[in-house]
């Protein structure tokens, strides 16, 4: 079921709410958890209900190993879950990559099994690998089955995050005032829910109509001008960021209106002053998995500068194939790695003393923030075009090697520019729902002290009439889109 | 947190208000005719969510007009076939064509005209493009105002989804806006049988510069977005998926006694000299074959118009001129209506003295000697007209199509 559907909105979310708080009456907290689980399960199987058992199989699995290794923690039995989750994963994702690059290389031809990747696979798998790995390392215990399986499969955040760790939500359902319907945390929800909704279905579903044809037409081999290359990867740039925003905001706003808040996911991301800070920004909640998960435990930057490059590679190139099983998405993963490089480089370089240039700090933000920017953009040419050398032409195009303009108008237009230019000044210049619900912790800090205070009062929420018509504006310019429903795209990964 | 309760009872109250009041804007500005509202000038004379949104606007008509006689297809269809037209015995008769159609849009409308109750008489109009698998995903129409679903079977409250849908919907909102700022200034795109209006397309071909420049234009989209990955797996499944549409609306009509014709569409010489440059002229004959092959299977009549003959090789204006009036054709891509008059003249039997030699009836005993002399009538183009030649050929380098069709067995 998607959130921005009619049946969810109208159907689900209130039906689910209104039963959860009405259990939640009782002196046992057993009913309201396990009833919320099984409503995620239904959220689930609305799209295939034969992915169910896949996902209650691996809830049952992980539960089981967790049970052991809070028993007996051991290297061993931690192995074993791990690769448990990473072959199940590894199987519906990356079997036919697998196959593919091996009849390449070798001549073979194994058959491709063209398996259905279940919605969720990627994210549910990671909450559960953490998960095993905090009760390894006696940061996470948990005996009642109907709490774990509630921690997996929680709604909200089930099919794209954000990733959770079981120690900042779990305890949240351990308190009785969480099953207690509050009107302040609805308040709050609500608005969450309706700025993400309206990021989702007004502005990415919106730009998004400029992507397609310029990266179809890129795939197909035309070439595509300097205007229309850009125009298509800054449009995507942007479609990304309000679709992916858009729905861990509402993933957040969902969480809350059952009483649970959850970890940001991003902090304005394109005003990131250097690629260090934009991953600090960008799905916050993946990259702080993959470096507790992955980097620390490579050796992170504590075996001197090479080893700590190499790391930071290494993460990222799997950081790239863990959205997507294909060379672009390790190409992406590996421009990352490079730009982290560089940039670590640079700063360690500043620290001797070298390369320091005297810019006023205004201009040095600003001009971080452009190149930052930049490169960003220009690695999201890998993560959307199709192929290589659909991303070559697009990338031949922004380097003006095909002319200025050269294009079908479908591909570049003034409408287009008209929508580019409302997202920078969107994405640039107004503060985050984190910023302006500062005062009512709308979510748990990712990274502490990372989000800062709102720079201007009249974009302070507060519980009040104009907010109140703001809200209802956002939500129903949503709501009459909802005709042209959209999945997110974070959901094939 | 304080004032939490009251936050929420205004939010409720705005959101029912602003609701309201975007239902009742939507109802008096009516952007498709819909609702039987006082028209005011300034306000609501015209409904011009035809001109916004034509695909959306048309199935909507389709259950007000209930339609016995349509005409379906592209843009071709949609501004150069008249349901006046003598041929279309059964009253009421209503234009559902569609700019940028593809065979699945059209298939929907069909099921829609079917399912209003009273069709007996079809005119679809074909082209190659129409089997472009994109556009499947590009001209989607919301199902809320359909009156069947994906097999055509009718949905039972569907009236109610229509009702929320024109009050209360996104896209009825901009259509309502865009008919209301434009009044005062209207330029009627469609006229009330769904014909699109001649004047504004020929506007059109004096702002691109006369009719060489606009049927530079036409192909260079052409060339650029249509029919590019014609040998991949996908496009091949797509293209059987579309034929066994073009198979059911044929079948369909059977069924139901509804009268089927079916025309290839007469395109200029330059555009069919723009498939073989894109090198799809063996993909545009197996295409005519299919058909052929299906309508023959239920006695229906399909006639090809897109065969180089007299009036479809009029010669094209020099660059540069804007000023030479073309008879028979707007750009290379669409004719006038007077040409589509002539092609329903042929096909619902009636005289006509002009363009003796455009058109014939496709049959599968004799495609192979029709097309043979398609081939040929097209080469002896190609030989007489080399800049026309090579304006198309730099064209399809530009976007990277060929390498262009040997036109084999040619004269």
């Amino acid at each position: 079921m998607l959130f921005n559907s009619y049946e969810f909105l109208f159907g689900f979310l209130p039906v689910v709410l209104i039963v959860y708080f009405a259990l939640g009456r009782r002196a046992s907290t057993l009913a309201p958890i396990g009833f919320l689980a099984a409503a995620s399960l239904v959220f689930y199987g609305w799209w295939d209900p034969k992915y169910v058992a896949l996902l209650a199989g691996s809830v049952v699995f992980n539960y089981a190993i967790g049970r052991g290794l809070a028993a007996r923690p051991g290297a061993a039995l931690l192995g074993i879950g791990v690769a448990g989750d990473l072959a199940v994963l590894g199987t519906f994702k990356y079997a036919d990559f697998f196959a593919a690059n091996v009849n390449a290389v070798s001549g073979l031809a194994l058959p491709l099994p063209h398996l259905v990747l279940p919605l969720g696979i990627s994210f549910f798998t990671f909450t559960q690998i953490a998960y095993l790995v905090d009760v390894y390392r006696a940061q996470a215990r948990e005996y009642r089955f109907a709490n774990y399986a509630l921690f997996v499969t929680f709604f909200p955040h089930l099919l794209a995050g954000p990733v959770l760790h079981h120690a900042e939500v779990m305890p949240q359902f351990a308190r009785r005032e969480t099953f207690r319907f509050d009107a302040g945390n609805l308040a709050v929800g609500l608005t969450i829910f309706a700025v993400g909704l309206f990021k989702k279905v007004v502005l990415a579903d919106g730009i998004g109509e400029f992507v397609a044809p310029a990266f179809d037409a890129a795939k197909n081999g035309a070439t595509l001008g300097f205007l229309p290359a850009w125009g298509a990867v800054l449009a995507y740039t942007f479609q990304l960021y309000f679709d992916f925003s858009g729905y861990s905001d509402m993933a957040i706003g969902l969480a809350r209106m059952f009483g649970v808040v959850f970890p940001a996911n991003f902090n304005s991301p394109y005003k990131a002053a250097s690629i260090i800070d934009f991953w600090r920004r960008w799905h916050m909640t993946l990259s702080r998995f993959l470096r507790d998960y992955l980097y620390v435990p490579l050796g992170g930057g504590r075996r001197g500068p090479l080893r700590r490059y190499a790391n930071l590679m290494i993460t990222m190139l799997l950081g790239g194939l863990w959205h997507g099983a294909g060379w672009t998405f390790v190409i992406w993963g590996g421009l990352h790695g490079a730009y982290l490089v560089v940039n670590h480089g640079w700063r360690g370089a500043r620290a001797r003393g070298l390369g320091a240039i005297a810019l006023p700090p205004g201009l040095a933000l600003w001009l971080g923030r452009l190149l930052t920017f930049l490169a960003v953009a220009v690695a999201w040419v890998f993560f959307r075009a199709e192929s290589l050398p659909a991303a070559r032409s697009l990338l031949e195009g922004m380097a003006g090697l095909n002319g200025l303009a050269r294009a079908d108008p479908a591909w570049f237009g003034a409408t287009q520019l008209r929508w580019l230019a409302a997202m920078f000044v969107i994405a640039w210049g107004l503060p985050n729902v984190q910023q302006m619900l500062h005062a009512y912790r709308p979510a748990l800090e990712t990274y502490p002290g990372e989000v800062s205070p709102p720079y201007w009062r009249r974009l302070v929420w507060r519980p009040a009439r104009g907010w109140a018509l703001v809200t209802a504006v956002l939500l129903l310019a949503a709501v009459i889109n909802l005709t042209r429903v959209s999945e997110f795209l974070y959901y094939q990964f | 947190m304080d004032g939490a309760r009251s936050h929420l009872a205004h939010l409720a109250a705005f959101c029912a208000a602003v609701a309201a009041a975007l239902a009742g804007f939507n109802y008096l500005a009516d952007p498709y005719g819909n609702f039987d509202v006082p028209r005011i000038a300034g306000v609501n004379r015209l409904p011009l969510g035809f001109n916004h949104r034509p695909l959306l606007a048309k199935a909507l008509a389709v259950d007000r007009v209930r339609p016995a006689s349509i005409i379906l297809g592209n843009s071709r269809a949609e501004s150069a076939y008249d349901v006046g037209h003598p041929g279309f015995a059964a009253r009421p008769a209503y234009n559902l064509g569609i700019g940028g159609a593809g065979l699945g849009q059209v298939r929907r409308f069909f099921l829609e005209a079917l399912a209003a109750g009273r069709l007996e008489q079809v005119l679809l109009a074909m082209d190659l493009t129409m089997f472009e698998p994109s556009l499947a995903a590009s001209q989607r129409i919301p199902g809320a105002v359909l009156l069947t679903d994906e097999s055509g079977r009718r949905v039972p409250g569907r009236e109610w989804e229509r009702l929320a849908f024109v009050l209360l919907s996104g896209p009825a909102s901009a259509d309502s806006w865009w008919s209301f700022r434009h009044q005062r200034d209207p330029v009627a795109i469609y006229l009330p049988t769904g014909r699109r209006e001649e004047s504004y397309d020929e506007r059109q071909v004096e702002r691109e510069g006369g009719h060489r420049s606009a049927s530079l234009h036409t192909e260079a989209a052409f060339l650029a977005t249509t029919l590019r990955d014609t040998r991949s797996s996908a496009f091949a499944e797509s293209y059987r998926a579309l034929l066994a549409q073009f198979a059911e609306i044929v079948s369909l009509s059977a069924r139901h006694g509804v009268r089927l014709d079916i025309v290839i569409n007469p395109i200029h010489a330059r555009h069919s000299y723009v498939y073989a440059a894109a090198g799809l002229w063996p993909l545009l004959e197996q295409w005519k074959r299919d058909l052929a092959a299906i309508a023959a299977g239920h006695g229906v009549a399909l006639w090809d118009f897109s065969g180089v003959s007299a009036c479809t090789a009029e010669p094209m204006p020099g660059a540069g001129d804007a000023a030479t009036k073309m008879r028979w054709y707007r750009e290379s891509g669409h004719f006038r209506p007077r040409l589509g008059t002539i092609v329903l003249d042929r096909v619902y039997g009636r005289a006509d003295a002009d363009c003796p030699d455009l058109g014939a009836r496709l049959e599968p005993a004799t495609a192979d000697a029709t097309l043979a002399r398609q081939r040929a009538a097209l080469a002896r183009w190609i030989a007489a007209h080399p800049e026309d030649v090579a304006e198309i050929d730099a064209l399809a380098r530009r976007y990277g199509r060929g390498p262009p069709s040997a036109l084999a067995g040619a004269g």
